[in-house]
């Protein structure tokens, strides 16, 4: 009897053991994992705290344009009020209502990275706590230039560098000026303070139909062709194109953008092959780059007929950040490497550089791209991107024209994400523009403007 | 300020305390467990002890614990050395009999006393009794049975 | 054959140690010194030293190893509380002074008593009546209505009550009882549970509950049943989740307490933002930002253990626990009867799964439900329970101690 009292104690001690492992297992996963993001919020009252206490460090963008720094112990932001809003996102506010490099990166700008012995340094040699300097990589100036590209719409606009994923410019519109905020702090304001670029979520639209033809391609289905009658009626309901097609191939379907080719492939291909590709996109996944903080976007695998090709085609549930769209655009033109996108360019602690850029890989490289890049290429060439073709460059990309579900009367969003095949200038765009209408005719021409104004800069 | 740079240095040194008073817990767990389970294993089982009154200096005053079958001898094979010249290399046995009595009985032609009276075969020993094996004196402590063992 | 009873003296050198270099330390956090911190450490030190002193000389036979975790795990709890709010730590250092005195009765109750008898039945209408009595007139603090306060001294009941609970659960298991007693048994742990979940203190029903249910299967070692009863258990946390409107938010606040941030979830998002401050190393005592977490000085001072004192320590103390466990366990598996093996096991299941439901709940493994550190919290009720606990423990530990003490003496050993 008392035997078994004794074995159920130590199969109970297993128990416990067992739990108290899994403790610790799961408190050094998550702080190691998810620590810096937990610590980098806007709401961390210890960097608002740390502001009083120590000399934050300045930030600068890639060229060296200074665009938030200390001067006798206060924050400045620079005096021009344009290029002020344009990196207003990526720079943030110092009251810590956006994730800016203000937030995100104060662990440098506070000098919470620098280590015990040069703290204890500092503080017996007597200086002031000094936090180090942050380098971005942006330039103000194409932020300034897309900003520009944007007009008066809503909308945002990324530039990347598909080799090394730097991001070279993000706005994202209306944006905020961080030295007023006295409305946002009142608790003012509409949606100035989301920044677009990294978690605003869109339809992607017809951007997607290159996920659905890399799907295509994946499983062989490249021959696949269908006949375009400017509509089809799939499972009871009509999609319609915006042209009549006729018989099209996968290349002829990217570049004219045709809706009816797609719908019919979702069925031809399966949403659960459609599925696999999107993760490998990164769709559904949450990127954890310790640079940007970027919403996850979303492919939603159903049964239903209907919803499968609209799906397919961007619509449905799907949604996109442009960030997101604007990766894609870099992995294809990278061969298929999709690089993790970086906003730190470098730490400078003093006249000491303690950090710099090492370009990481966002997911597991696909197998071939080369036929999808042609295709985006065919698109820009003599297809529905032809407005953001450059005299002297090759460039690539997919316009796309999302339906705002439940929406019909004001204008559909207009995307173009795109990429210039060069090997000096390796660089790649995503554009949406808020309500504008037709991608190739509203979103390329803003895309064009902004890649010339970045090749004109050297990028 | 002072303070800082102290506190900032005495990091390490709390976690040094904590690493060392977790693993000092562990080594003396772990110690005072196979002890216990090796000194009360003997314990339990011993049928009870000879203490040796007069007899070699190394276990001179010692108790020497009787397990259910003993032999004593001079010899490292036995159970129980009694390292003394007058005493055989395999001197003698002491064993609990089937009715859960001390049986005592002689190996060869080692001399066994007890109480004075020479052994002739074998004999059951109680408390108290002395035992000599040669020159070494010995008496007998044998455990009462409480019962709750079993 | 010598028995060798191992001392922790050097554990215990280490313990005052910390006390003392942590208060010292603290002494200097305002600028200039002050003499009232680093009295406050050489008081605790002192008592510390001088019970470890009195329980060995009274109580030959002791766990002193378990004391002396105990104490360590005291004296963080006491270092943080001075270091966060120097008036909540004086009354914490009374409340240890008493619990140590009911701890030391406790180790000489539990010594000389069988198994209480029908005295349980006694137990068990004040250990309702105690829940009843808090249900009824008691005060609702973080959304719970645990805490009674009479002639200005306020104590929660639930923390008496689980004591008792532990002795009754411990005689009714340790051999077969009558029909009636079974009946009377049930319904007071199915009484207890519900006033619990009426008074909405969560932590306090998932203890109970798994106290008993694990009792329940050491007892009786029937798998069965016992699966049974997590599943009843698990159905009624499920039913929970959509009957009573707490138990939802909670649940909802786990899963994701950054979009609850200007609400619900601020405490959980503040833990975890301290915890992540921290780093390995932590901050430094003194110089993290506790001062934003909620309830710092009870149910979230494992936050700002991991702030100030790293994630390395954090772990650590967690480590502590499980040896502590371990310890009691081993106390139980050596028990001389089946009533005492309950006893202790039940007592070091109430404390361990305390310190798992509070811990887990404040790195986000579970959702959170209010309950305090065990040693560590700041609170007079809470930490005499888990004083008085111990005593259990280290009162059938004695026990043990002289049994093995008679086996050795009979085999011709002695114990030194």
């Amino acid at each position: 009897m008392k035997n078994v009292l004794r074995r159920n104690i130590n199969v109970l001690l297993v128990v416990f053991i067992i739990l108290f492992v899994a403790l610790i297992g799961y408190l050094w996963f998550v702080t190691s994992t998810y620590g810096e993001r937990w610590f980098v919020t806007p709401y961390n009252p210890r960097i608002q705290n740390m502001q009083t206490t120590v000399n934050a460090g300045d930030i600068y963008d890639r060229a060296g344009r200074a665009l938030l720094y200390t001067k006798g112990g206060e924050r400045e932001y620079i005096s021009d009020k344009g290029r002020r809003t344009a990196v207003s996102h990526i720079v943030g506010d110092g009251f810590g209502l956006t994730y800016g490099a203000q937030t995100n990166f104060a662990k440098y700008l506070y000098g919470f990275d620098k280590n015990a012995f040069s703290r204890i340094e500092d503080l017996v040699s007597g200086n002031e706590r000094q936090g180090s300097d942050i380098v971005l990589t942006i330039d103000a100036k194409l932020s300034e230039a897309a900003l520009d590209a944007l007009g008066d719409n809503r909308g945002a606009i990324v530039v990347m560098n598909y080799e090394t994923g730097e991001i070279l410019a993000s706005v994202s519109s209306p944006n905020f000026d961080p030295k007023d905020m006295s409305l946002f702090l009142d608790g003012g304001g509409e949606s100035e303070l989301v920044n677009r670029a990294f978690v605003g979520l869109y339809p992607p639209g017809s951007i997607f139909k290159l996920v659905t033809a890399a799907a295509m391609i994946e499983n062989d289905l490249t021959d696949f062709t269908a006949n375009c009658e400017g509509s089809v009626v799939i499972g009871g309901q009509e999609i319609a194109c915006w042209d009549v097609h006729g018989d099209i191939d996968l290349a002829g379907a990217i570049s004219h953008s045709c809706n009816v080719y797609f719908a019919k492939a979702a069925d031809v291909v399966g949403v659960r092959e459609i599925n696999e590709t999107a993760q490998a996109f990164l769709f559904n996944k949450q990127l954890l780059t310790g640079d940007v903080i970027m919403g996850t976007s979303v492919y939603e695998m159903t049964t239903d007929e209907t919803n499968a090709a609209w799906s397919a085609i961007g619509q449905y549930h799907d949604l996109i950040t442009p960030l997101h769209a604007c990766m894609i655009a870099a992995g294809i033109a990278n061969d298929g490497v999709m690089m993790a996108p970086k906003l730190l360019l470098e730490v400078v602690d003093g006249e000491t550089v303690t950090y710099t850029l090492k370009p990481t890989t966002a997911a597991t490289p696909m197998d071939d791209t080369s036929l999808l890049k042609q295709m985006m290429l065919d698109c820009v060439q003599n297809g529905t991107g032809s407005n953001a073709a450059i005299d002297g460059y090759i460039i690539g990309g997919k316009t796309g024209t999302a339906e705002i579900a439940g929406d019909e009367e004001n204008a559909e969003h207009a995307w173009f994400i795109g990429f210039v095949q060069d090997e000096q200038h390796p660089i790649a765009i995503a554009v949406i523009i808020e309500r504008a209408g037709s991608g190739g005719s509203n979103a390329a021409p803003a895309a064009r403007k902004v890649l010339a104004a970045a090749l004109d800069i050297g990028y | 300020m002072l303070y800082e740079a102290a506190s900032l240095a005495m990091r390490y040194w709390f976690v040094v305390v904590i690493v060392i008073v977790f693993f000092g817990a562990v080594v003396i767990s772990v110690k005072e467990y196979r002890q216990k389970h090796f000194v009360l294993g003997v314990a339990q089982n011993s049928i009870g002890y000879l203490s040796i009154l007069s007899g070699p200096d190394d276990v001179l005053g010692e108790n020497l614990q009787l397990m259910q079958e003993n032999t004593i001898g001079r010899s490292r094979r036995v159970d129980i050395v009694l390292a003394d010249r007058s005493v055989n290399k395999a001197h003698s046995q002491v064993y609990l009999d089937e009715y859960g009595d001390v049986c005592i009985n002689r190996l060869g032609d080692g001399e066994v006393t007890i109480n004075g009276e020479s052994l002739e075969d074998n004999a059951l020993i109680f408390t108290d009794d002395i035992v000599c094996f040669g020159n070494v004196v010995t008496q007998v402590h044998i455990k009462e049975d409480d019962g709750d063992d079993t | 054959m010598i028995l060798e009873r191992r001392g922790a003296g050097a554990l215990l050198t280490f313990t005052v140690l910390f006390t003392l270099s942590a208060c010292g330390l603290l002494a200097f956090s305002g600028g200039a010194f002050d003499i009232g911190v680093a009295a406050y450490g050489l008081g605790a030190a002192l008592l510390l030293i001088l019970t470890y002193g009195i329980f060995s000389v009274v109580f030959r036979h002791i766990d002193r190893l378990t004391l002396v975790l105990c104490f360590f795990l005291v004296s963080i709890g006491l270092v943080l509380l001075v270091r966060l709010d120097m008036e909540v730590a004086l009354k914490q250092l009374i409340m240890l002074a008493i619990g140590i005195g009911l701890m030391f009765a406790t180790i000489a109750v539990i010594k000389a008593v069988k198994d209480f008898g029908k005295l349980n039945y006694v137990f068990m209408i004040a250990s309702f009546g105690l829940l009843a009595f808090a249900y009824l007139f008691g005060d609702a603090v973080g959304g719970a209505r645990n805490w009674v306060s009479i002639g200005g001294v306020s104590f929660q009941p639930s923390e008496i009550s689980k004591v008792l609970f532990v002795v009754i659960s411990a005689y009714f298991f340790a051999k077969k009882r009558h029909k009636f007693a079974s009946v009377m048994y049930a319904l007071y742990v199915g009484a207890c549970v519900i006033l619990l979940v009426l008074s909405n203190d969560l932590g306090a029903v998932l203890l109970y509950a798994a106290t008993f249910l694990i009792v329940f299967f050491a007892g009786t070692g029937r798998t069965g049943l016992t699966l049974l009863g997590v599943g009843v258990a698990g159905a009624g946390a499920v039913a929970s989740y959509y009957i009573v409107p707490h138990v939802k938010t909670r649940v909802m606040i786990w899963r994701d307490p950054w979009i609850y941030y200007h609400n619900q979830g601020y405490q959980i998002v503040q833990g975890l933002m301290a915890i992540a401050a921290g780093g390995a190393f932590g901050a430094g005592l003194g110089l993290g930002y506790p001062e934003a977490i909620p309830v710092n000085t009870s149910d979230y001072i494992y936050a700002v253990i991991c702030e100030e004192f790293g994630i390395i320590f954090g772990i650590i103390v967690i480590l502590l626990y499980l040896v502590f466990i371990v310890r009691g366990m081993i106390i139980a598996r050596n028990a001389t009867s089946r009533f005492d093996a309950l006893l202790v096991f039940g007592a070091t299941c109430m404390l361990s799964l305390q310190s798992f439901i509070i811990i887990a709940g404040v790195i986000k493994l579970i959702p959170l439900t209010g309950i305090t550190l065990p040693f560590i919290s700041a609170g007079g009720s809470s930490l005499i329970a888990c004083l008085v606990l111990v005593g259990i423990i280290e009162g059938v530990a004695v026990k043990n101690g002289k049994r093995d003490e008679k086996d050795v003496v009979d085999a011709g050993g002695e114990v030194i």
